[in-house]
């Protein structure tokens, strides 16, 4: 059961979602080596992209860094980027949106 | 059918006294959890005798084998449950109970939340894509966006009338591809040294790129090996705070076609050509005290417009600011700045004139009252220069009240 859980919880994408807007923003801080990581905000998924200061122009940057960590979901996020690329979107929502992509890859 | 048994999403709506807001939950091969979230934060280590049943019809329940809750990065108000096996086929639902758990700073005892059975990822996806669709669009995105201003004339020769100015934005995107937009722009004035008689209406493309790829290829390396964890992870986080202090993320490139025209009717439609590289940089801290912000910009390191009669090299920036107050007692809740400017080169003559032709444009918010979708304040406005086709000199500063919505960047 640990070794199952460390991969799925390495692998819902919301690490990698979250190393994605840490990388673009000083407004977020991200310590992954920790178990489970953590995030300054610490309710970072409750909050939008604006809200942690990712502007429109960032959001594409930010869809491209995560399809370099999430190679197996590309074509989706590459598909959706006009509803994805959204500064006003909820973190979670769009955290949902990749959990469920990569699901879908799983079956 | 075996494979389709491995595969069930469960998700829905907390039950029972309410601490309980959602459950989601995943079967998947050899690693099914159940995702919960509740009302307040909770600690993760104060959940205790945590069960979980498949609902069918009527009375049929059967138990599933779970592990201890664990808390999640960046969600303090949920929790993850794994377990093994299989809820029979025709069940439901799926209900999680724990015998004590801390949301909120209160000890809660017996918390149950139901959630119901998605089997059809497919139509998940849909839906999530869907909870997307349904917020609020860009604000270059929104179909009107428009900045109105009413006032008494000063001088003796405008006092009988009321002057404005109306500077509006609108930007559609294009449905068959991600980077084509249209847009049409209307900067005007009722008052001299207050008109920059311009408008502009077009279709633009435009593609981002990232910076320091190398560096970013290797951090997604660390995330895709198997094992990542640990040392590899401790890595990843010092390479991320190493991208994070990069001045600049990406750069863009901008090319599209646009009609001008001075808004008024007295002069032709230019057409032109409109091509620029720009860079975004990253979002940078704004270190204040017991005000927290941050600021970014992007530098339009070169572009060029050119028609039949026109060839104009531009550079310019936009930038914008946000510091919020941390304390509930302070008087502006939230302070936005926004500049903007373009310095234009004209290489042929217009209206006779060679040279250059800078645009500066300045916006600063103060909001004073704030709710969770609308936010109250004042605004002080600033123009300085010129702008196509006309270039007529524009020195103008106006103030007045902000009625803005939040949108979702609370």
């Amino acid at each position: 059961m640990k070794r199952l859980r460390e991969r799925w919880t390495a692998r819902d994408g919301a690490l990698e979602l979250a190393t994605a807007i840490a990388s673009l923003s000083e407004a977020v801080t991200l310590d992954s080596s920790r178990e489970p990581f953590v995030t300054d905000p610490a309710d970072l998924f409750d909050l939008s992209f604006a809200g942690v200061g990712i502007g429109e122009e960032q959001m594409p940057l930010l869809r491209e860094q995560l399809t370099r960590m999430l190679p197996e979901i590309a074509a989706e996020l590459d598909d959706n980027a006009r509803v994805l690329d959204q500064p006003d979107h909820r973190i979670e929502s769009y955290a949902a949106f990749v959990r469920i992509a990569l699901l879908m890859k799983v079956r | 059918m075996c494979l389709l048994a491995l595969l069930l999403c469960l998700r829905g709506h907390g039950q029972g006294n309410g601490s309980i807001q959602r459950v989601e939950s995943v079967l998947v091969p050899d690693a099914s959890y159940v995702d919960i979230t509740f009302s307040g934060n909770v600690r993760a280590s104060s959940a205790e005798r945590v069960s979980l049943y498949s609902l069918g019809d009527g009375t049929d329940e059967a138990a599933l084998s779970s592990s201890q809750a664990e808390g999640l990065g960046g969600r303090p108000r949920m929790l993850r449950v794994f377990f093994a096996g299989n809820p029979p086929a025709e069940h439901a639902k799926l209900r999680v109970c724990l015998g004590s758990v801390e949301v909120g700073g209160t000890l809660l005892k017996d918390v149950c939340g139901e959630g119901r059975i998605a089997r059809n990822m497919e139509s998940e996806l849909a839906r999530a894509r869907e909870t997307l669709r349904t917020l609020p669009k860009l604000q270059r995105e929104k179909s009107l966006f428009a900045s109105v201003f009413l006032g008494r004339g000063g001088g003796a020769a405008d006092s009988a009338r009321t002057i404005g100015a109306a500077d509006v934005s609108l930007v559609r995107n294009d449905f068959g591809s991600k980077d084509l937009n249209y847009f049409l722009r209307l900067k005007r004035g009722s008052a001299d040294g207050m008109d920059a008689r311009n408008m502009e209406a077009g279709a633009s493309y435009r593609r981002s790129f990232l910076l320091h790829r190398g560096e970013r290829a290797k951090l997604a390396k660390l995330f895709s090996e198997a094992g990542g964890r640990g040392g590899r992870f401790r890595e990843a986080t010092a390479m991320v705070e190493d991208l994070r202090k990069r001045w600049f993320a990406g750069h863009m490139i901008e090319a599209g076609v646009k009609l001008e025209s001075d808004a008024a009717g007295e002069n032709q439609w230019l057409g032109l050509v409109d091509a620029g590289w720009s860079l975004q940089s990253t979002t940078r801290r704004v270190r204040l005290p017991g005000a927290p912000g941050w600021f970014r910009f992007r530098w339009l390191a070169g572009g060029l417009e050119a028609g039949r009669g026109q060839a104009r090299v531009k550079v310019g920036a936009d930038a914008a600011l946000v510091v919020r107050a941390r304390g509930g007692a302070a008087p502006i809740r939230r302070l936005e700045f926004h500049a903007e400017s373009a310095n234009r080169w004209l290489a042929r003559p217009e209206r006779s004139e060679r040279g250059v032709r800078p645009w500066l444009q300045m916006d600063a918010k103060a909001f004073l009252f704030e709710s969770a979708h609308v936010r109250y304040g004042v605004r002080l406005s600033l123009q300085r220069g010129s702008l196509p086709p006309v270039y007529e000199p524009v020195k103008s500063v106006q103030f007045g009240f902000v009625v803005e919505s939040a949108g979702g960047d609370q």
